[in-house]
């Protein structure tokens, strides 16, 4: 059960922190809304205990603390009049008509301070009517009560407040008129009954049947309009009409009677609250029905200004113009009361948060209790920036006792979230300064805080992450070589982003000058360590990069040209076929993608999503979209192209929409920069298909939604990429049914030469003719067999006596096939375990009793298998993984590593 | 239905049913329910110790049960301070030697155009009171339609009608006839705030002495507005709060008319008399009030909302934030049993209000008070009241101008007394206001007699009224000067009255 928090924190809630009074009536009554009235309560609720203790702490308490402030004001300080008393139970009285029909919370926080108003007010010694008339305490109670009304209610229903201007200013003439309505409805009623008692026409009590009768009709309205029922309107006006019945009958006013002293008291402020309930309360709820909460405060609030009038049609002595001039200025003062109200309490919040931080600063032992007590934890009203917050932060969150990210998070959504971009932002730079070494550096990418704030901070900080992450990916190298290649890479870049700092005139970039000048230094001393280590050495260089694809424009990069024509000339066609790039797993496809934006025309930007991780693992389709979204623009902004972000919440009422108007502004983003298409290439896409099989994912939703694409949206071309072929899924075939498939298949030979002799400039290595026919028959020229066995091989050769070791010879690829097996271990039981099925197995295993280039007869391949349909079966299976080829009648591996593989691994 | 709403039926209907019913009688003229006048007493009981004979509580039960004895109805307007009207003449009964004879009487609490209504619905349904008060509207009204009888015999056959001042009699004489038996009558006066005098730096004595420079003619209207200004100046009242009208306009004009020198009314040409160089006088020293900012510009505001204007000038006056204003006599009791429980009542008002006339404008002048309406009681003809009564309550209001009878209406309405004799010579402990007031009596101006033989021929009292207060109130808002709204204002009247005005 949740615990409700004490009297005086739930009217803090209500007035300054709006979003726990939202949490706390989301959690005890979630089908209600925040700021309901007691009205709209269903029977049934009411026997809930935590809303009848919410009742009574917000309404009981604070009534009996008025109760017992009025009276000690009256019987021990002897400063007012017990009629004071009174005055303080008509405010009680209007107050919880407020709580009944418009809301609780606006009830509760008028009991703080309304019935004392009143009660001061009818109390003072020698207070007469007359002072109240002419005076300003009824315009000013009047226009306090209507707008704290108003301010409550929009403090609590922020949502009302987003409203366009347009509809605003619809909903204020709605107002406007219902208010008008009401009034001229109850001058009518009014002026009708002056002009009877003027003619004698009245019977002796009807200022009691009047008053009881107009609160019976007005609030009965009131109350079967808010609640829908008629018994409970029926209730709620039945005791309106008696408590006035009966509060005229007490005082014996009739017409003809001529009360004095505190009975006109009573009977004036009767009806003058009579009139007020009516004309506040009869306009809100007109107006709320027709055009919303925020009309509805509005129109009651605006529509109390009729008091004004009408009571200088009643009262001759009223001093109409005084009082409406009041009345509209007081009403406008209040209903702008969330505008000006943080500048009020500015200057107080400021020197309070002053005096806090230098508490906490000389003391920091309190700071475990006081941190929470600083405006920005408990006003949310305060839009404005409020100054030294971020030092604030910064103070506190190095604290022991404090968790940074609940810090953070308790103000990361509301107004001062810039004090909380600012602590982060600076914190991560200390983090940036602090980095002592590469490995460091490597880490902090992770760490950095501020990297998705919107600003000029976050590119910088990217920036800095992105130079991390190379870092550690630096690291990740076993060759110095590579090591100190990539830290060259990373140097220039460093020495790049240090020249764009210098140019800044950012103060966010000043202030990162020094980070990006200790980074160069780090890396400048790091690159001379391993300068001075390989020379040493004489070690090869090892450019070869093994298992991970290369998503940088590297020189190891070769061949594929004539896929990218093919690509290239499929997006030119008028039709928009989807693409699929299919391959072999390793074959470079990944790579491939990645270098798309180098190898084609700079009009077509291709955007690569990998559909591997969170976005097929979402929970939900909101979850993919949003997830797609991401790597689409994280895609672009590698190619300098900065795309709008799609907030995943946006996306949760109607995803596919929200989508689809976000990729409008995507086109409209890519195309304004002189780009004429994208390529939207989503590579390991059955992991979409293992997430529409899981049914995580509706098939009609998604691949529905990427064929509409592939229809509607001519600039946008689609490419999977992946290790089947749609024909292998039913469902990707029926909806993609045009795909022009794109086989990515083995090296030319001489591509597969180029990578072996020539991966860099000047590379120090040859072959003998052998080693390199060797080489290319082990592989049979695939592009990662290739790089794994020249990078076990430069490995070796480096351990290799200096004068062997610029050569490469047929011995020495021999000798590293065994390192060659083990460092691609993965890649072999891949294909071992799950490319190929059992026949597959057996076969392979067969032709690894053979060298390679003898292979095996179909015949004695034909008696693996029961029939010839199991035999052409695991042939046709190997052949599509291009594993096997047949020459006449002989079975032949393509791949001779392979053999070797299956020869050191036993039958299953 | 969940027992709840069936709670919510079984409450409300039969509350909000027993509501209804109960005022949609009402509202059909059924008889209004008695007043209590035992309350009353108690709530004035401070009063009620000075009247030697308390009144029997059980006098209207122990009249109607009697079977043997003649019954006379009694019908009167009366309420609040006024309550002892529908009580005179039971009290009066009961004096009187045998045959027995009872009053049974029902005081109406509603207003005067309500109560005129009833009286005539009952007349004409045949079953109008044998008794009835009546102011001179009433009595010229009723007078010409039949409902009422001369009474010229009947007072020439009870001793007791000497004892009434002889003014009443003139006043009400209409066709050669006497037709009511006067039960009161009352004045307009001036009231001051003692403690902000006090405050000014006034003594004790000085206040004490004020009714007398009032009388003599040493106090007079420019002296009121001066130390008005110096109160408001010194901060002791608010601006607006000086000198407060009465609250009827057209009455506070014919006061500061009549201070000014000026006569309404010529008696033996039974004409209206205007004075145009006076009515100046009168418009200029009331705009000056509003100039001066001594008077709220509200008192300027039209009649629809007299009933509330009333209330709130008179609790502002009796709380003590006026310094001068003018009233009625009846306006004290009216104080009196309104702030009874909350200031004091009598004593309260002894200490803080004075009283005095009303200060002439002309040096040498003496002040006066200035007479309002009569009331009196009538006897109504044989076809209206359907009986043959009228020679025994003939008898019963004779009986009623017995002092000691006659004294308690005049002590708690606040009235003037009818009768000629001194009171002093009377057991009864009067109150000081009441014996102040009758020492005022030799400075009374008859204004009661102008309107009273005026409206018995004279129905354009209303166009009469809007022409004076019309202009008045474009000198008050200065879009006329006095001078010139006064000559528009007597242009209007000779329009209006023809020969029936003398322009002085």
């Amino acid at each position: 059960m949740t615990t409700l928090p004490s009297t005086g924190r739930l009217l803090a809630w209500i007035l300054l922190k709006p979003s726990a009074w939202r949490e706390l009536i989301g959690a005890i009554a979630p089908d209600v809304k925040p700021e309901f009235a007691l009205l709209a309560l269903p029977v049934a609720r009411w026997r809930e205990r935590a809303l009848q203790q919410l009742v009574y702490r917000l309404l009981l308490w604070p009534l009996f603390g008025s109760g017992l402030l009025i009276s000690g004001l009256v019987w021990q300080g002897g400063w007012l009049h017990p009629f004071a008393l009174w005055g303080w139970a008509l405010g009680a009285c209007i107050t919880l008509v407020f709580a009944y029909t418009v809301s609780l919370a606006a009830g509760a926080v008028l009991l703080l301070f309304a019935p004392i108003l009143i009660g001061w007010i009818v109390g003072q010694p020698n207070g007469v009517m007359l002072d109240l008339l002419l005076g300003t305490e009824i315009p000013l109670a009047v226009a306090l009560f209507s707008a704290t009304v108003h301010y409550v209610i929009g403090n609590l229903s922020p949502r009302q407040l987003t409203y366009r201007l347009f509809q605003r200013l619809g909903t204020f003439m709605l107002g406007i008129l219902v208010t008008l309505l009401v009034a001229l409805g109850l001058l009518g009623l009014l002026v009708y009954l002056i002009d009877a008692r003027q003619a004698s026409q009245l019977v002796v009590s009807t200022p009691a049947l009047y008053f009881s009768g107009v609160g019976f009709v007005g609030f009965g309205l009131i109350a079967i309009w808010r609640a829908k029922q008629w018994w409970h309107a029926l209730l709620f006006s039945t005791i309106i009409a008696l408590v006035l019945y009966g509060a005229f009958g007490a005082f014996g006013v009739a017409f003809s009677d001529n009360p004095g002293g505190y009975r006109l008291v009573v009977v004036d402020l009767l009806n003058i609250s009579v009139i007020y309930l009516l004309l506040f309360l009869l306009p809100f709820t007109l107006a709320e029905r027709i055009a919303g909460l925020w009309a509805g405060t509005l129109a009651g609030t605006i529509g109390t200004l009729a008091i004004h009038p009408i009571l200088g049609v009643m009262i001759g002595f009223y001093a109409l113009p005084q009082q409406l001039w009041i009345g509209v200025a007081a009403t406008a003062i209040g209903l702008t009361a969330s505008l000006w109200l943080p500048y009020f309490f500015y200057p107080w919040e400021a020197a309070w948060n002053t005096l806090l931080q230098r508490l906490l600063e000389e003391y920091p032992r309190l700071g475990k209790e006081l941190w929470t007590w600083h405006t920005a934890f408990w006003d949310e009203t305060q839009h404005l920036p409020l100054w030294g917050l971020d030092q604030f932060l910064l103070t506190v969150s190095g604290q022991p006792f404090v968790v940074r990210a609940d810090l953070f998070a308790a103000l990361a959504q509301g107004p001062q979230r810039w004090a909380v971009a600012e602590a982060q932002i600076e914190l991560d730079v200390r983090q940036l300064e602090a980095c002592r070494d590469l490995t460091e550096i490597a880490a902090v990418a992770e760490k950095l805080l501020a990297l998705d704030w919107v600003g000029s901070m976050s590119p910088l900080l990217r920036h800095f992450s992105v130079i991390g992450n190379d870092v550690a990916v630096t690291l990740e190298q076993v060759s110095f070589y590579n090591r100190r290649l990539l830290l060259l890479v990373v140097q220039q870049d460093l020495a790049k982003f240090a020249l764009e700092l210098t140019r800044s005139v950012d103060p966010h970039a000043q202030r990162l000058q020094p980070a990006a000048a200790h980074w160069q230094q780090i890396v400048t001393t790091a690159i001379a360590d391993l300068a001075n280590t390989a020379q040493f050495q004489h070690e090869l260089p090892n450019p070869y990069v093994v298992g991970v694809p290369l998503t940088r424009h590297q020189e190891i990069f070769v061949g594929r040209r004539d896929v990218s024509v093919r690509i290239e000339q499929f997006l030119r066609g008028p039709d928009q076929p989807p693409l699929l790039l299919y391959g072999q797993r390793r074959m470079g496809k990944t790579s491939l993608l990645y270098n798309l934006r180098w190898m084609l025309p700079t009009r077509i930007v291709p955007l690569v999503v990998d559909l591997e991780g969170p976005v097929s693992l979402g929970k939900d389709h909101a979850s993919f979209l949003y997830n797609l979204s991401r790597g689409m623009i994280a895609s672009a902004r590698q190619q300098s192209i900065a795309l709008n972000s799609l907030p995943q919440q946006e996306l949760v009422s109607d995803p596919f929409t929200r989508f689809d108007v976000w990729l409008d502004e995507v086109e409209g983003t890519i195309l304004g920069q002189n780009r004429t298409t994208i390529l939207l290439a989503l590579d390991e896409f059955e992991a979409l298909e293992r997430a529409l099989h899981a049914k995580l994912l509706g098939e009609e939703a998604i691949l529905g939604t990427l064929r509409h694409m592939i229809q509607h949206r001519s600039r946008f071309k689609l490419l999977f990429a992946g290790s089947h072929t749609f024909g292998e899924f039913q469902r990707w075939s029926s909806y993609l049914i045009n795909a022009q498939t794109i086989h990515l298949t083995y090296l030319q030979r001489d591509e597969a030469c180029q990578l072996i002799e020539r991966p860099l400039v000047d590379f120090p290595l040859s072959y003998t003719a052998d080693a390199l026919d060797a080489l290319l028959t082990l592989t049979n020229r695939h592009p990662y067999l290739v790089q794994l066995l020249c990078s076990e091989l430069i490995m070796m050769k480096n351990e290799q006596p200096y004068a062997q070791r610029n050569q490469a010879t047929v011995a020495d690829i021999s000798a590293v096939i065994a390192y060659a097996l083990e460092r691609g271990s993965q890649f072999f039981a891949d294909i071992e375990l799950h490319q190929i099925d059992p026949s597959g197995r057996t076969l392979l295993h067969r032709l690894a009793e053979y060298p390679a280039h003898q292979g095996c007869t179909l015949d004695e391949v034909a008696t693996l298998y029961p029939d010839t349909m199991h035999l052409q079966q695991a042939l046709g299976n190997l052949a599509q993984r291009e594993l096997i080829t047949q020459k006449a009648r002989t079975v032949y591996c393509q791949i001779p590593l392979l053999l070797h593989w299956f020869r050191k691994t036993p039958i299953a | 239905m969940s027992v709840i709403r069936l709670w919510t039926l079984l409450v409300s209907v039969p509350l909000l049913l027993m509501l209804l019913s109960r005022h949609y009688t009402t509202a059909h003229y059924e008889p209004p329910t008695w007043l209590n006048c035992d309350q009353m007493a108690q709530a004035l009981s401070p009063v009620m110790a000075s009247v030697p004979q308390p009144l029997p509580t059980t006098t209207t039960t122990t009249i109607t049960t009697t079977i043997t004895t003649t019954t006379l109805q009694l019908v009167t307007h009366a309420y609040g301070g006024d309550c002892w009207r529908a009580y005179l003449p039971v009290l009066a009964a009961e004096q009187l030697p045998d045959p027995p004879l009872h009053v049974e009487t029902r005081a109406l609490q509603m207003l005067s155009g309500a109560y005129r209504r009833e009286i005539v619905r009952a007349i004409a349904a045949g079953s109008g009171p044998d008794i009835a008060f009546a102011g001179p509207r009433e009595i010229a009204t009723w007078g010409k339609a039949g409902y009422i009888m001369p009474l010229d015999d009947c007072i020439a056959s009870e001793p007791a009608f000497a004892q009434v001042d002889p003014q009443l009699w003139s006043v009400q004489r209409w066709d050669g006839h006497l037709w009511g038996v006067p039960l009161h009558w009352g004045a307009h006066l001036l009231y001051y705030h003692k403690p902000t005098l006090q405050r000014l730096g006034w003594s004790p004595a000085q206040i004490a002495a004020l009714p007398e420079q009032i009388r003599v003619g040493e106090f007079r209207l420019a002296d009121l507005e001066l130390l008005a200004q110096q109160a408001i100046a010194a901060d002791l009242i608010q601006p607006g709060f000086g000198v407060w009208p009465d609250e009827n306009r057209f009455d506070f004009w014919q006061l500061i008319y009549s201070s000014y020198g000026g006569d309404f009314y010529d008696p033996t040409q039974d004409r209206i008399v205007i004075d145009p160089v006076i009515l100046t006088e009168s418009f200029a020293y009331i705009q000056q009030l509003l100039a001066e900012d001594l008077m709220l510009r509200a008192f300027a505001s039209n009649e629809i909302d007299a009933w509330v204007n009333n209330v709130l000038r008179r609790d502002a006056t009796v709380a003590g934030q006026v310094l001068f204003w003018f009233g009625r006599m009846d306006d004290r009791a009216e104080w009196r049993y309104n702030y009874a429980e909350e200031r004091g009542g009598e004593p309260y008002l002894d200490e803080t209000i004075g009283v005095a006339l009303i200060p002439a404008a002309q040096p040498g002048q003496p002040g006066f008070m200035w007479s309002s309406l009569a009331g009196y009681y009538v006897i109504l003809t044989q076809e209206a009241s359907g009986r043959a009564l009228q020679q025994q309550a003939c008898g019963v209001l004779a009986a009623t101008l017995q002092p000691e009878i006659h004294l308690r209406h005049i002590i708690h309405g606040g009235h003037l007394s009818v009768l000629t004799q001194d009171t002093a010579s009377l057991s009864v402990e009067i109150p000081a206001f009441t014996e102040q007031t009758a020492a005022m009596r030799p400075y009374l101006r008859s204004g009661s007699q102008i309107q009273s033989q005026f409206f018995l021929w004279f129905d354009q009292d209303a166009q009469l009224q809007a022409i004076i207060l019309g202009a008045l109130a474009q000198a008050e808002r200065g879009e006329l000067s006095p001078s010139t709204a006064a000559a528009k204002a007597v242009a209007e009247l000779e329009r209006l009255l023809g020969d029936k005005l003398v322009v002085k």
